[in-house]
């Protein structure tokens, strides 16, 4: 028993392994450096070219408070076609006729998925706090902890996008609904609910946003806020709160990858 | 649970809503048989073949391969097992060598085996020109042959194949057919399951044949039982008087029917290879102008014909 188990591990490795592959001998993968290193060059030359006086932590915020459009282009451009592509292009054909089970193809295009995320969110990074040093020789605040929540929302945004992959049938509609989902639907829900005075700390968007506020909160949980934006109307100015943020990306991931592996199992050729 | 053979096939049923695709069917393919696997379209050889390499679940009934379970435990049942399903497509950013290190690895072969065996099999599939060239380039038979090479890999001891001359040029279906000759000729210890709408080719490849219709077996026999079960049909032409060769022919021994159509005089003779030889024989010492005699070509194709229209 211990014995299969450790052969079908064996075998995600080697699907992992063919994964990576296949992101970098793709195009895709020269498309999201130059996306990613258009934003750094464009977050590092304006305050420049403008002259401003910034601290780190400010020209941090102003990095990380984008790494969140990053993380939903990554994962809208691989994880999304991870297991869909199987089935569009019929390599299904021969990997799913192999003596292999579902589970390790699963969690072998997982752990690519999340590790290229990873590799370029910590990238990106990197570069970030490079160019915060050149440009002020300081280093920002809580750099590992908003490291930690673009980890977490790369998770649940991975397990949206495979869930899509699982559902339909091109690569390319999973990647417009992964990115219309995670870019519009959720910001939306996020921001009606804000605006009817709820938190939405369900929403995916309420872990990324702790992305930028970790770099201003560190550890000490804050309130949701109700904040007056003109005569009559408030707006619900979401809390930080790690470990709630936490909990949620993890409950995000979880069910979105069991759903997506659940239909994955199910799905015929 | 098994009676010794590679592939068993029991009850199977495939629903799809009020549709049956594969209906009771009772199959059980010899050990080193190659057998061909004829119906019409829609008639449930491919759903039947997608059951038995796990792409697809049964309704009801069982499948096994050698001796295992493929829905109970398909990884166990697939080991040891090529296949070819429709027209796979393959990596595209892989090479041949590539593609078939990725698949060795997942069986769970050793790197000395799968440099061996990779080109060995890309030699017997004529493709070692290409190894290293990625597939993404192809041509459909040259990704064909990968397909069959693949399916070789790890000395497997059942082949399923689904069609794999489909959609081939004349070339490439006459290239695969001697690969798969080769295959069938070779020291490999096989047993094969092909699916074709080729009848030519089933009989060319093929020791043994399952006709199949609405999801129901029809019939499973020797190739020579099902062609020549209702006698051999044997085609004559003549430089003398038709009219006086057929009088002289209804004569001889075992000749169940003598009939012309246009300037060919055909016959239906009862009986075996010998019985063939001796008419043979026969017709040269009658002295009527016979200067070709042949079995004809068609004739895996009117018994194909004949038992599915009676299966209608």
């Amino acid at each position: 028993m211990s014995g299969d188990f450790s052969d079908d591990l064996r075998q995600a490795y080697v699907v992992a392994k063919n994964e990576f592959v296949k992101y970098l001998r793709g195009k895709k993968i020269i498309l999201v450096g130059l996306i990613l290193l258009l934003v750094w060059g464009l977050i590092t030359a304006l305050p420049v070219l403008f002259n401003e006086s910034m601290t780190a932590t400010d020209h941090f915020t102003g990095y990380v408070s984008f790494a969140y459009l990053l993380v939903v282009i990554i994962v809208a451009m691989f994880a999304s076609g991870a297991i869909s592509s199987e089935y569009e292009e019929r390599t299904a054909l021969v990997i799913f006729t192999r003596p292999i089970k579902k589970w390790p193809i699963f969690i072998g295009k997982l752990f690519a998925a999340l590790m290229l995320g990873i590799v370029a969110m910590v990238f990106y990074y990197l570069l970030s706090i490079l160019a915060i040093f050149a440009y002020t020789q300081a280093l920002p605040p809580n750099i590992l902890l908003s490291l930690a929540f673009a980890i977490l929302y790369i998770f649940a945004a991975t397990g949206v996008a495979m869930m899509f992959s699982s559902l339909v049938k091109k690569s390319g509609t999973s990647a417009i609904l992964t990115f219309f989902f995670l870019f519009l639907i959720t910001n939306i829900l996020y921001s009606m609910l804000a605006v009817y005075n709820i938190e939405p700390w369900y929403i995916i968007d309420y872990v990324f946003t702790h992305i930028t506020n970790a770099v201003l909160y560190g550890t000490t949980v804050m309130p949701p806020v109700s904040q007056p934006i003109m005569e009559g109307m408030s707006v619900m100015q979401p809390g930080y709160d790690p470990l709630k943020a936490t909990g949620v990306a993890v409950v995000w991931g979880v069910v979105t990858l069991a759903i997506s592996y659940l239909l994955m199992r199910r799905r015929e050729i | 649970m098994s009676d010794g053979y590679p592939i068993e096939i029991r009850g199977l049923r495939k629903a799809y809503g009020s549709f049956v695709a594969v209906d009771d069917l009772n199959l059980n393919i010899e050990k080193n048989s190659f057998t061909g696997f004829l119906g019409p379209n829609g008639a449930g050889k491919s759903t039947t073949l997608k059951i038995l390499t796990n792409l697809t679940k049964a309704t009801g009934g069982d499948v096994f391969i050698n001796g295992v379970d493929v829905n109970a435990n398909p990884k166990e049942a697939l080991r040891g097992t090529g296949t070819v399903v429709e027209t796979p497509e393959f990596y595209t950013y892989l090479t041949p060598a590539e593609t078939f290190r990725y698949i060795g690895e997942i069986i769970g072969m050793s790197s000395e085996s799968i440099k061996t065996q990779t080109d060995e099999i890309l030699e017997e599939v004529k493709m070692t020109e290409w190894k290293d060239n990625r597939i993404g380039t192809f041509s459909k038979g040259m990704k064909q042959r990968i397909a069959i090479g693949q399916a070789l890999l790890d000395n497997p001891s059942v082949i399923i194949l689904d069609e794999p001359t489909s959609g081939l040029d004349p070339r490439g279906t006459a290239e695969m057919r001697q690969i798969l000759k080769g295959i069938r000729n070779g020291k490999r210890d096989l047993t094969v399951l092909m699916s074709s709408h080729m009848l030519y080719e089933v009989s060319d490849l093929c020791d043994r044949v399952a006709m199949i219709n609405h999801g129901k077996l029809l019939l499973h026999d020797s190739l020579e039982k099902v062609m020549f079960s209702s006698g051999r049909k044997i085609v004559l032409r003549t430089v003398g008087s038709i009219e006086e060769a057929v009088s002289k022919l209804k004569g001889l021994k075992n000749i169940s029917d003598v009939s012309i159509q246009g300037k060919e005089i055909i016959l239906n003779l009862d009986g075996g290879r010998e019985d063939q030889a001796q008419l043979m024989k026969d017709v040269v010492s009658l002295d009527i102008g016979i200067y070709s005699l042949a079995q004809s070509g068609n004739t895996l194709e009117d018994r194909y014909l004949d038992i599915i229209k009676e299966s209608r």
